[in-house]
């Protein structure tokens, strides 16, 4: 594993074509129809929402910050367990504090990045599908009525995937001087937008 | 709902779209099993395969007679079809290493794809040029994954795809689980 720090020259432009994607939103007529509707509606459907955003770029962090397996590990937990929240949401199971869950996943996870916990693997595992169901739930229950629901499955897992990615990009920095104290402070701000969340400020 | 809308004689999209998930999913499995880091599974990986070749044939024949029978249902044979994805596609994501789990998963899996390769309630013979180019198309499919797959298990010093195929068996496990829970809740695709 240690052939992962060789990670940022090969991650410059996945990075930056993440971020192109995020920025740059092209004029769909009908977005919520059809099948490239409800590709492009289920990925935008993370993306847009900050809540979301900020979350799974710390899923990214805490797990570039945790180093190998954990890396890993985390963006293979999360869309698994967010799945299965989603699918909760898809056939009505009810899921009381959505919304403060969603926020908390940002408040918390800002939190272990700004203070560099170094969460055993399991706990972090926990922690991370915890808020998983959350963001999954939303996905389920959110779903655009005209959208195809095949692709927009596809758009939202594969859009949760690549800010995942861009997390793991940007944590990978932790290795350069300076970068983990960046990080840490991605981190607060992180935090920071989580509490502006939970109370409505944001 | 979907059933009504299902053309005869025709594989329908959602199916076609399963069948894909499905086929990635056991090509990254048996690409899995090729890891050269475990012995002598390069000879297992090819028993597999042609195991995997001969049970496919013979749910082809299973699935022609449930076919004449209307034994064979739309709902019956997308739940198995995303079932078995969400099976595979979690071995491979999990990095699971048991040999049986794996080879009893793709040998299952190659038997599911047999039959949905059968167009329900087809029209013979011109169904069987439908379940011929299913096969071929999917033996492709499977075949490219695992081909994938197998390359980047062999790259020494690339870790990041041996990585990006357990994501990857991540992102295809939501999906499936998504689309199990699509429909049974009764959306339209």
């Amino acid at each position: 594993m240690n052939n992962l720090n060789k990670l940022p020259k090969q991650l410059i432009f996945p990075s930056l074509f993440v971020v192109t994607l995020l920025i740059a939103f092209p004029a769909f007529a009908h977005t919520e129809e059809g099948l490239i509707g409800g590709f492009y509606s289920g990925f935008l459907h993370p993306v847009l929402g900050w809540d979301h955003v900020f979350a799974m770029v710390a899923v990214g962090l805490w797990g570039a910050f945790l180093r190998a397996p954990a890396i890993y590990i985390l963006p293979i937990v999360f869309p698994v367990i967010m799945a299965l929240g989603g699918a909760a949401g898809v056939v009505g199971v009810p899921l009381p504090y959505v919304e403060t869950g969603i926020a908390l996943s940002s408040v918390l996870l800002g939190l272990l990045i700004a203070f560099a916990v170094k969460s055993p693997l399991w706990l972090a595992s926990i922690i991370v599908g915890i808020f998983a169901v959350f963001h999954g739930h939303a996905h389920g229950t959110e779903l655009p009525q005209a959208a195809n629901a095949m692709s927009f499955s596809v758009g939202f897992v594969v859009a949760t995937g690549l800010l995942h990615l861009f997390g793991i990009g940007l944590g990978i920095f932790v290795a350069r001087p300076g970068g983990k104290i960046a990080i840490q402070l991605m981190g607060g701000l992180i935090a920071l937008a989580g509490v502006g969340f939970l109370f409505g400020i944001i | 709902m979907l059933i009504e809308t299902w053309t005869p004689g025709f594989i329908p999209d959602l199916l076609k779209a399963g069948q894909i998930l499905l086929g990635l999913s056991v090509g990254l499995l048996l690409g899995h099993m090729k890891n050269p880091s475990r012995t002598n599974s390069n000879v297992k990986g090819m028993i597999t395969t042609k195991v995997g070749v001969c049970l496919s044939a013979l749910a082809l024949g299973i699935a022609i007679a449930l076919l004449y029978s209307h034994a064979i249902t739309s709902v019956y044979l997308l739940s198995t079809i995303f079932v078995f994805t969400v099976l595979t596609s979690s071995a491979v994501a999990a990095n699971i290493t048991n040999k049986s789990v794996i080879m009893g998963l793709t040998w299952l899996s190659f038997f599911i794809l047999g039959l949905t390769c059968v167009p329900l309630q087809g029209l013979f013979p011109d169904g069987l040029i439908i379940i011929a180019v299913n096969i071929l198309s999917l033996s492709l499919l499977a075949g490219g994954a695992a081909t994938l797959s197998n390359w980047t298990a062999y790259s020494q010093d690339l870790l990041w795809p041996k990585i990006g195929t357990r994501i990857l068996g991540a992102w295809l496990f939501a999906v499936a689980i998504m689309m199990l829970a699509f429909q049974q809740s009764g959306i339209s695709f």
